[in-house]
């Protein structure tokens, strides 16, 4: 049987409080008595929370395991997810609920309120009066009382991901994250892990709450519909025809070790979890069939997909460490003069493509504030080319190097396309400024929370060449 | 068809010809070099006369002989610091950042080597037996050293970039700046393993390229969990034959004839 995961405000809107939100709910509440009554009971709510970060020590087997920042981002999440989900399902059944019931998903970037926290998650008490399992108080102001919505498109949105053409390019992390080994935290982010994945958590969670803290996110029953939906978006990606996983042996044999519905330990490799329907029986409503496996095969004189890859060029960088603190800051980020920008204009013999560079990034704790990245040339309109937030902060400054490697904390974005628009004539030996500007949407509290969220430092902000 | 394959063609050759400028951009072959020379500067000195007076820490052939020690074991570690440093910077001063992030970096560890000299030249024991022990004893501690979550931050640490400002004098103070962070990194973790080194009677050139080889192996080739485990056995496998050259003939003839290799 193939179940069917659907959008929690589409069944919202056929019914408040559908069968399957409602099952949902009183399975979560079974799984959070287990961990009351046993704590170690891998199958309770804590234990499987604990699987993605928790603070608590001595770590049991199989916590703290969740991949930031890498390519295993995408593949970890959904077997995070269809594990739970399988718990769920069993008490789902115990207790006499849809026989197809399947782990919901939040779409929060569909049109209309969508973009508010599901009306199940913000009420205190179910139908019947008994205390709600969906409902935490930790949770950034306003989502709970309905009077704050995630900023829509600039958090919501997945397309700038969506439009990026490779899973793991060999110089930038891409849609789905650069290389990286068995990572917990990592700094070589993809898009989607990003935006909207790194923001929702963000902006749910704020500064203290559950969501904007990997050590305690999967605690909050939205964590698990927020995950399905970027767990979607990798099909919607994926099914286009040009858009290919990676093929390395070091992505598909990657191994990680979950439980299974009784708690006994379960091992599954990437390469296990690429099909979900065919591999782990689930899709999800609009999921288009998946076109047959193809290789990556890119041509059109794209320098990227070539054999042997062009050294990456820094053609300017900013020259002021910065420091973020719920206002907008602008940066000037000055073009060498001898640069050689005419190869990135489409119809270069072998057109490059210039990245953006946001680095050694760092703050004391957890900002909850998202903020947005904006390009401008004079004279020309600024564009948004991406969001800076920091989930996760204190895992990535712990974090340790595969090997000699150097590295810094830093987030990428593909801006050709943005100074393709501004004109490439006369970008050598010009500036262009950056701007980053917390994105608060409609909510009034937004901006007090974002002047007195820990700062955001920024070491540099470079233009790359590649 | 014609126009296409031509394109494409043209597209190969700028790959290629981009893959070749990025080589001679890139710092492997400066660091390779410096290796190369270090190396060849340590067999010059090794084939040099053997009964001149041994020097002070402080002289000039001292001073030589460390800086040779450090560029010829220490460099390769460096290496990936070394192309940060070059990525990171703007093409008109990549060579010189490089250069400025590699002379801070040996730097520090000439620095750290001559004050471990310093001290060992009061604290040596005399006696060869007691010699033999102090080896013996420092390869187990440069083996628990290995295997310690201290030595992990450290080298970790040694690993994490800093800030590299694009123009002017700030930038040289940051390619200098990051050269002293990561030799400084890099000593407090491999510091323990060239004591071993120091402790080593007269001369060693193949005990450092021993050392040498498997600390390159530990930064930059073995990407397993257990590496420092396989460099910490190994630490008590030399502690082992050390002690047992002391009793055996065979074996100290082994030592005798590696140690017996002039090399500073």
């Amino acid at each position: 049987m193939v179940y069917v995961r659907q959008d929690i405000w589409a069944l919202e809107q056929q019914q408040p409080w559908h069968p399957i939100t409602m099952a949902y709910a009183q399975a979560v509440g079974a799984l959070q008595q287990r961990s009351i009554a046993n704590a170690g009971d891998p199958t309770g709510w804590t234990y499987q929370a604990a699987i993605h970060g928790t603070p608590t020590t001595p770590a049991q087997p199989g916590w703290n395991q969740c991949q930031h920042g890498g390519w295993f981002f995408l593949p970890w999440h959904r077997m995070y997810v269809y594990r739970i989900e399988a718990i769920l399902r069993v008490e789902v059944l115990k207790n006499g609920g849809p026989h197809d019931w399947a782990l919901p998903y939040w779409n929060y970037d569909s049109g209309g309120s969508t973009n508010y926290l599901p009306l199940p998650f913000r009420e205190e008490a179910l139908p019947d009066g008994s205390p709600n399992p969906l409902y935490v108080l930790q949770r950034a102001s306003g989502y709970n009382a309905g009077t704050r919505a995630l900023p829509r498109p600039a958090v919501t949105s997945p397309a700038n991901a969506l439009a990026m053409p490779t899973f793991t390019p060999p110089l930038f992390p891409g849609f789905g994250g650069g290389q990286s080994t068995f990572q917990h935290f990592w700094n070589a982010t993809g898009g989607l892990e990003q935006t909207p994945h790194n923001d929702v958590h963000v902006q749910l969670g704020g500064a203290t709450g559950w969501m904007g803290n990997p050590d305690f996110a999967a605690l909050d029953p939205i964590f698990w519909l927020h995950h399905a939906n970027i767990d979607r978006l990798w099909t919607v990606w994926r099914a286009k025809s040009a858009n290919v996983n990676p093929t390395q042996n070091a992505w598909l044999q990657q191994q990680f070790d979950l439980f299974d519905t009784s708690g006994a330990p379960a091992r599954t490799q990437v390469k296990d979890v690429l099909d979900t329907v065919v591999q782990l029986d689930y899709r999800y409503d609009d999921q288009v069939p998946l076109p047959p496996a193809k290789l990556a095969e890119r041509g059109g004189g794209d320098a990227m997909a070539e054999g042997v890859q062009p050294a990456p060029e820094m053609i300017g960088a900013s020259t002021e460490q910065i420091s973020l603190s719920g206002k907008p800051h602008s940066v000037a980020v000055a073009i060498e003069q001898g640069a050689h920008t005419e190869s990135l204009a489409p119809e270069a013999a072998s057109p490059r493509r210039l990245f953006l560079s946001v680095e050694h990034l760092d703050a004391d704790s957890t900002p909850g504030v998202v903020y947005g990245v904006y390009v401008e040339a004079p004279g020309h309109e600024p564009l948004h080319v991406g969001n800076v937030s920091l989930f996760g902060i204190h895992k990535i400054r712990a974090s340790r190097a595969p090997g000699g490697d150097v590295h810094d904390q830093r987030l990428t974005y593909d801006v050709t396309d943005a100074v393709r628009a501004f004109g490439i004539d006369g970008l050598a030996g010009s500036s262009l400024t950056v701007t980053f500007a917390p994105i608060e949407g409609d909510a009034p509290e937004a901006a007090a929370e974002a002047v007195s969220a820990p700062p955001i430092r920024i070491g540099r902000v470079s233009l790359f060449t590649a | 068809m014609l126009a296409i394959g031509g394109l494409r063609q043209r597209s190969t050759i700028r790959v290629w010809r981009d893959a070749a400028v990025g080589l001679r951009q890139s710092p492997v072959a400066m660091v390779f070099g410096l290796v190369a020379a270090s190396w060849a500067g340590l067999i010059l000195l090794a084939a040099g006369p053997a009964d001149v007076a041994v020097p002070g820490p402080f002289d000039a052939g001292a001073l030589l002989a460390r800086t040779l020690t450090v560029g010829a074991m220490m460099l390769l570690i460096a290496l990936p610091a070394a192309e940060h440093v070059s990525r990171e910077s703007l093409r008109r001063r990549r060579r010189a950042a490089v250069s400025l992030f590699l002379v801070a970096f040996v730097a520090v560890w000439v620095g750290c080597l001559t004050v471990v000299e310093v001290a060992l030249d009061g604290l040596l024991p005399s006696s060869p037996i007691a010699q033999t022990a102090a080896i013996a004893i420092t390869c187990v501690a440069a083996a628990i050293w290995q295997m310690s979550p201290q030595r992990a931050m450290l080298s970790s640490r040694c690993a994490r970039a800093s800030i590299l400002p694009p123009t002017g004098s700030r930038a040289a103070v940051g390619d200098l700046r990051f050269g002293f962070r990561s030799g400084l990194g890099c000593f407090g973790s491999c510091w323990a393993v060239m004591l071993v080194m120091a402790l080593m009677p007269g001369s060693h050139l193949v005990i450092a390229a021993i050392l040498t080889g498997a600390l390159t192996a530990d930064r930059l080739v073995i990407r397993v969990r257990r590496r420092p485990g396989v460099i910490a056995v190994g630490l008590v496998g030399l502690g082992i034959a050390t002690l047992a050259s002391a009793s055996s003939p065979t074996t100290t003839g082994f030592i005798a004839w590696i140690c017996s290799i002039p090399g500073r």
